[in-house]
């Protein structure tokens, strides 16, 4: 398996690699993603947020990773102000050595360290701190979600 | 109470069924799993075959668990859950 970096502009990539998946109208976008930290690495199946400029994992993964996520409630003013549906919340800000989708990976990916409801199922999110590094295509009429080399 | 399905001090991976993400799913319904990728898909990249680590209905225990040796954890039940809609 190739593996592509492309966090920076100036980082060399292969142009040849492209990651396709099948995707259903009126379904949310899941794919599995994978979170490198200097303690591991670990694989979600992460919902993709156009939406959201930053990716989310667990909180417990953040730690276990290696990463340094220790906000609390009750010391506000450390952390990151997120702005939810219905909330404000303060949460850790933590940058991804790696994050990668098939062969493609970007580095440095800015996240939030945040535990999701869990009803939902989802407990990671692939926001636009990494689909910027990448050409993400969404097309229903094909029914592919296609990420590429920018 | 986590269910071992796999557990490295008790097991050789290599003795554990690998199967389909449809299968997992099919045999561990609405469980959160721990699971270690053995064959993907060409093309999107995403696990077709995984060895089945832990289960459990609760996601904190599998994660707490399974360590962070290139594990991947995810949902079986439907995504979002009946008459639950995604709201970010």
């Amino acid at each position: 398996m190739h593996i592509l970096y492309r966090a920076n502009p100036g980082d060399k990539y292969r142009v040849d690699v492209l990651m396709k998946l099948k995707i259903t109208p009126d379904r949310p976008i899941m794919l599995f993603v994978r979170v490198k930290g200097r303690k591991g690495v670990r694989e979600y199946r992460a919902l993709l947020d156009t939406g959201s400029e930053y990716s989310i994992i667990p909180l417990q993964d953040a730690r276990d990773l290696g990463y340094e996520a220790y906000c609390h409630p009750d010391d506000p003013g450390m952390g990151t102000k997120a702005m939810t549906k219905t909330d404000m919340a303060e949460l850790d800000e933590i940058v991804l050595e790696e994050v990668g989708v098939a062969d493609l990976v970007a580095k440095n990916v800015k996240a939030l360290a945040c535990d999701l409801p869990r009803l939902g199922g989802v407990e990671a999110t692939l926001g636009l701190s990494f689909l910027k590094n990448f050409k993400t295509t969404i097309d229903y009429n094909k029914g592919y979600l296609t990420i590429e080399p920018i | 109470m986590l269910e071992y399905i796999y557990a490295e001090v008790m097991m050789d991976l290599s003795q554990v069924e690998a199967m389909t993400i449809e299968e997992a799913a099919e045999k561990y319904p609405q469980q959160w799993l721990g699971v270690k990728v053995v064959e993907r898909d060409k093309e999107s990249g995403q696990p077709l075959k995984v060895k089945v680590l832990a289960k459990n209905v609760d996601l904190y225990i599998v994660r707490r668990n399974i360590g962070v040796d290139d594990v991947c954890t995810f949902y079986t039940g439907p995504i979002p859950e009946t008459n639950i809609v995604l709201m970010f």
